[in-house]
């Protein structure tokens, strides 16, 4: 077909490969850079020494989209206002050179970039790909009981997430993760907790306390809880509750009720924060 | 993440799609969720980025905005149906939705120039 040693192997798996690395960037732009690497690097291997093309070549693009998607990471966060995956057009390959069409829906790429590079490679590997358990040990260099974990971590994380709203055992360890974190001022892990549109309400019922106007998106909700985390802790206790059917925690300090916080999940993580300090309804939930 | 047969998601995108092009905000407020999301990706740029909007009013004006005045197909992104609108023959926005119950719950608009450069090759 070609004189260029190595093209038509490389030809043969290119949409394969461009399939594993648009999944764990969200970027055809930056997927194809990755395939342009892998192109370089494969051009200057010995072919003859190379068992398996098609596996060396999955190995490389998931190894280069892993680094890649490590800094990626870092320009998201200070990407102004919403990232989102770049569209695709799948009306002539829908599964997008995938065995199936997983991972590759809005909804499920910003799941993903919640998950570690590491987990993320593992997830596509297996959901989209099919491969074999042994296979992605080998590419992420890492055992076998190690993957699967990781694999069955961001399964059991996007199935989770994927149902609206989170079963209430989840909302619960939702609400639990959420108040470790809030209480250390921990801005990292309280991003990590929040669905990029989260929404914090605070019903003060006039009381000078509480921000009137919500706090809406994951680093300005983030921000907010973690600056008040110094003073508003001290010296509080609480007890699990229910409010409205969900779970909810009652904060008292100095022998007083003073606070009820509830967290409401969704696809995205913490979709919705609030907190009552409003007196009147504070009564009927506290005393429960 | 097909929460309904694609057949009720799609008939929902068509509907919004029609409902855009008519400039019906009243009809296309029954396709909403009332705690619609959406967010809209400007590619980074400071004076066009919008916060995370929330409710049938600012959703919908977002859509009509991005929706009205411009050929819209629908068509295939990321595996799934989504509202493709052209102005001049150039592909200025893709609206991807997700749909609960015959209302779309979140909505996801790529502005960004940068992210559909490959769509006007």
């Amino acid at each position: 077909m070609t004189d260029t040693p190595g093209l038509e192997q490389f030809i043969a798996v290119r949409p394969r490969l461009f399939g594993i690395a648009y999944r764990m960037l969200g970027s055809a732009t930056e997927a194809e850079d990755v395939l342009q690497e892998v192109w370089l690097r494969w051009q200057q291997y010995d072919h003859d020494t190379v068992e398996s093309p098609a596996a060396f070549l999955a190995t490389a693009t998931t190894r280069l989209a892993i680094n890649a998607a490590t800094s990626a990471r870092a320009r998201h966060e200070t990407y102004i206002g919403p990232w989102l995956p770049e569209p695709v057009d799948t009306s002539a390959d829908p599964a997008l050179g995938a065995e199936r069409g997983e991972a590759l829906e809005f909804a499920v790429l910003l799941l993903l970039e919640k998950l570690t590079p590491l987990e993320r490679a593992a997830y596509v590997l297996r959901e989209a790909f099919d491969y074999p358990y042994s296979t992605i040990s080998e590419i992420v260099q890492l055992k076998e009981p190690a993957v699967r974990q990781l694999v069955s971590r961001a399964r059991k994380h996007l199935v989770a997430e994927r149902r609206a709203p989170v079963a209430s055992e989840q909302q619960r360890e939702l609400l639990a993760a959420f108040l470790t974190a809030a209480q250390a001022g921990d801005f990292d892990s309280l991003e990590r907790l929040f669905a990029e549109d989260v929404v914090s309400y605070s019903d003060g019922g006039g009381l000078a306390l509480a921000a009137r106007i919500p706090v809406i998106g994951r680093s300005r909700v983030a921000k907010f809880v973690s600056a008040f985390a110094s003073h508003f802790w001290v010296g509080v206790t609480f007890r699990w509750t229910e409010a409205n059917g969900q779970a909810a925690v009652v904060l008292r300090r100095d022998g007083v009720d003073f606070t009820v916080v509830t967290t409401s999940g969704s696809a995205e993580g913490i979709d919705q924060i609030l907190w009552m300090m409003n007196p009147t309804k504070l009564a009927g939930v506290a005393t429960r | 993440m097909n929460d309904l047969p694609s057949g009720e998601r799609d008939a929902v995108i068509h509907e919004i799609r029609l409902a855009c092009e008519r400039t019906d905000a009243p009809t296309l407020h029954t396709l909403l969720s009332p705690d619609v999301v959406a967010l809209i990706d400007t590619g980074g740029d400071l004076l066009a980025s919008t916060r995370p909007l929330v409710g049938v009013t600012d959703v919908g004006d977002a859509l009509l905005t991005t929706l009205g005045n411009a050929d819209v197909t629908e068509h295939q992104v990321n595996g799934v149906c989504a509202l493709v609108a052209r102005r001049g023959g150039r592909v200025v926005g893709i609206v991807s939705l997700q749909v609960r119950d015959g209302m779309a719950v979140r909505v996801w608009i790529t502005l960004s120039p940068l992210k559909l450069q490959r769509w006007n090759n």
